[in-house]
């Protein structure tokens, strides 16, 4: 009785995310799924995902157990094989035919909200912890609206409403996760996408002024090839601040979340794995998932003292094919 | 032998989990609490087992939907043996070091044979099936392209032109089959060059023809942008591509994240600049070929070579289409040829 009196300002207990896979591990799995993919002519790298995922998803663990990756390799490798089928037609025709190749971009542009949310449906549909399935519950027409619309919007507006989409898009990936029959929340705020994406481009347009007065001096070319990594930066900082936003402004039921990315460590980490995929000519790639990985999961906490009272929710199966056709046209569906 | 396996089960209906004890019991898996207490039991068949995969938990998944997972990977495989089944094959692999570098040696000989002999083998057994025109509108938009962004239309006079079609014309054998049709036009920065379309246009540049002092040189030129028509190489560099892209979106397309996804592009770009060294040298031996059976010496497209190398040396930089092998091998194969 007690109890309820105090929850108010009871401070929930922090169950921090661990990840603990090895990279030497992921490397024996990571060259066996690219042997037997190249053995099979791609057929295995269904079974190549299956596994890959899997062992990210079971070396994350929360509050003692961990999450599993559910997705059947034969639905996988149908929609690859569609995948694939589309991807040589649609480059076959742009290539012979510029206006047919235009036509077959707008077809895709205008189907991508289908194919992201079917293939986070599959996705989430294949995600499981402690035996209760994630699910995404996205409509096709809200999805239209925010992906469509918003993007029209942005255009339209220069790219001034470019933050608000940012925020659109993050609330409409965040809020439509199930988890068991309990839906996710998110009230992310527009002034941190916008006091973000200022400061960034005030940062750009005042270096892009540097470049321009220094161009008939010596230091211009310096300032020019000094970009890409003032770009690398601006890119950790919007990543870590939006990421950790996203995270601090949702919440599942009484379940808070917690992501406490920082824009220094991001960027090092970001070398590090450039450096190891240049001088091992990308032999270093298994090293550099469970890097990152690690570095992601370990910032994440979940604030919550009961885990335990989510109750299942049934639905049908969701095929992958929509998640495979997104991933062959390259359809961003990262949070 | 009764083998308890420590875990935790749960229900499939609610996020709870309970630690518990598994134990096979003739042909049944029985799950109890800690106080001994059976929580579920089911026929072993029934029991989907994931399989082992690294150091992650496994699961059993009962027909009821409930799980229980665990830690313990040895005691569930021994389980799994003394029930006569076989577990693991690709686990086992994964796991053993002289296998991994067997398997990494194996990866990048056969990804090699794939890349630089596979896959430009099937491009021209595909290319050579397919319809000739397919890429032909593919030819009208790039040369509009190129008229649009390079080009200015030719200032040789009308009678050089003439001369020159008609030349390659009365050179040619007089039932040849070829299809092909000679443009010119001013090259601006693109200098002397030749360009080739895949519907047989085939595009001198103004400076070329200052460029190139005999007539023979000039129709070196041709043979060898002829070659790349003949042997289709437009749409094998594209079946080509697109296939190295298709693969190396499969390997690599999970690994990479924000930057550095542009990786990805990466093998396809580093490839072809490789085919089209190797197209450029095929239409070199088509060239000498065709010379060799007119009766032209081949030391003309070796003189031809020499003097686009000189002209593109001088203007600082930009050398004849990096893309191309070296000059000097290219001439030496033309003069070789000869001596014989």
């Amino acid at each position: 009785m007690q109890n309820s009196f105090n929850t108010k300002d009871h401070t929930p207990k922090r169950n921090d995310l661990e990840f603990n896979g090895s990279g030497k591990e992921f490397f024996g799995i990571w060259i066996v799924n690219i042997l037997l993919t190249i053995c099979t002519l791609g057929i295995y790298s269904a079974w190549a995902k299956v596994r890959t995922t899997n062992y990210f998803y079971g070396n994350t663990k929360l509050s003692g157990s961990s999450f599993s990756y559910t997705a059947s390799p034969i639905a996988i490798l149908k929609g690859r094989i569609l995948a694939s089928i589309l991807f040589i037609i649609y480059s076959f025709i742009s290539q012979s035919s510029p206006e047919m190749g235009g036509l077959l971009f707008l077809i895709v542009f205008f189907c991508s909200p289908y194919l992201i949310v079917r293939s986070l449906d599959f996705r989430f549909q294949n995600t499981e912890y402690r035996g209760l399935k994630f699910g995404f519950t996205g409509k096709f027409g809200e999805a239209f609206k925010v992906f469509i619309g918003g993007y029209l919007l942005v255009a339209i507006s220069l790219g001034v409403l470019f933050p608000w989409w940012e925020k659109m898009r993050k609330k409409f990936y965040v809020e439509n996760i199930r988890f068991g029959n309990s839906q996710f929340n998110c009230n992310p705020a527009l002034s941190i996408f916008y006091q973000t994406a200022g400061l960034i481009f005030v940062i750009i347009a005042s270096y892009l002024v540097l470049i321009f007065l220094t161009m008939g001096a010596g230091g211009g070319e310096l300032f020019i090839v000094l970009i890409f990594p003032i770009l690398g930066l601006l890119a950790a900082f919007w990543f870590s601040r939006i990421t950790n936003h996203v995270f601090a402004s949702s919440n599942l039921g009484d379940i808070r979340f917690k992501s406490e990315l920082e824009t220094s460590e991001l960027i090092g980490l970001w070398v590090v794995n450039l450096f190891l995929l240049g001088i091992t000519l990308g032999l270093a790639t298994p090293w550099v998932m469970v890097r990152n990985a690690r570095y992601r999961i370990s910032k994440t906490a979940v604030l919550a003292d009961d885990l335990d009272s989510f109750c299942s929710h049934e639905k049908n199966k969701v095929s992958s094919i929509a998640e495979e056709i997104g991933e062959a046209f390259d359809v961003d569906i990262s949070i | 032998m009764i083998e308890k396996i420590a875990g935790r089960y749960s229900t499939g209906k609610y996020s709870d989990t309970t630690d518990a004890i598994l134990r096979l019991e003739n042909n049944k898996l029985v799950v109890s609490d800690e106080k001994a207490n059976e929580l579920y039991r089911a026929n072993f068949n029934d029991t989907k087992i994931s399989a082992r995969l690294g150091t992650i938990p496994r699961r059993f998944v009962f027909p009821d939907h409930s799980n229980f997972e665990t830690d313990e990977n040895e005691l569930v495989d021994k389980l799994i043996r003394s029930r006569g089944k076989s577990h693991g094959l690709i686990h086992k692999l994964e796991g053993k070091l002289h296998f991994i570098l067997f398997a990494l040696f194996l990866t990048v000989a056969t990804s090699w044979t794939i890349v630089f002999v596979g896959l430009p083998f099937l491009a021209k057994t595909v290319a050579d099936r397919l319809p000739n025109d397919l890429l032909n509108e593919t030819s009208e938009s790039t040369l509009d392209a190129l008229d649009y962004l390079a080009f200015q239309p030719s200032e040789l006079s009308r009678q050089r032109q003439i001369e020159i079609r008609s030349m390659i014309k009365e050179t040619l054998p007089q039932n040849s089959k070829y299809s092909f049709q000679i443009l010119f036009r001013k090259g601006k920065s693109l200098g002397a060059n030749a360009f080739a379309l895949p519907n047989g246009s085939i595009v001198f540049t103004d400076e070329l023809i200052e460029l190139l002092k005999k007539e023979e040189e000039i129709f070196a030129v041709f043979a060898h942008e002829l070659g790349h028509v003949v042997k289709r190489h437009s749409l094998r560099q594209l079946l080509q591509s697109t296939s190295v892209a298709i693969i190396s979106y499969l390997i690599l397309g999970e690994a990479t994240e924000g930057l550095l996804e542009a990786i990805n592009a990466l093998p396809a770009l580093l490839m072809n600049s490789s085919y089209s060294r190797e197209f450029e040298s095929e239409a070199d031996d088509y060239a000498i070929r065709l010379m060799l059976e007119l009766n032209i010496p081949t030391y003309y497209l070796g003189n031809a070579l020499e003097h686009l190398s000189h002209y593109h040396s001088s203007d600082e930089g930009i050398k004849y289409l990096s893309s191309h092998p070296p000059t000097e091998e290219r001439i030496l194969k033309t003069k070789n040829i000869q001596k014989k």
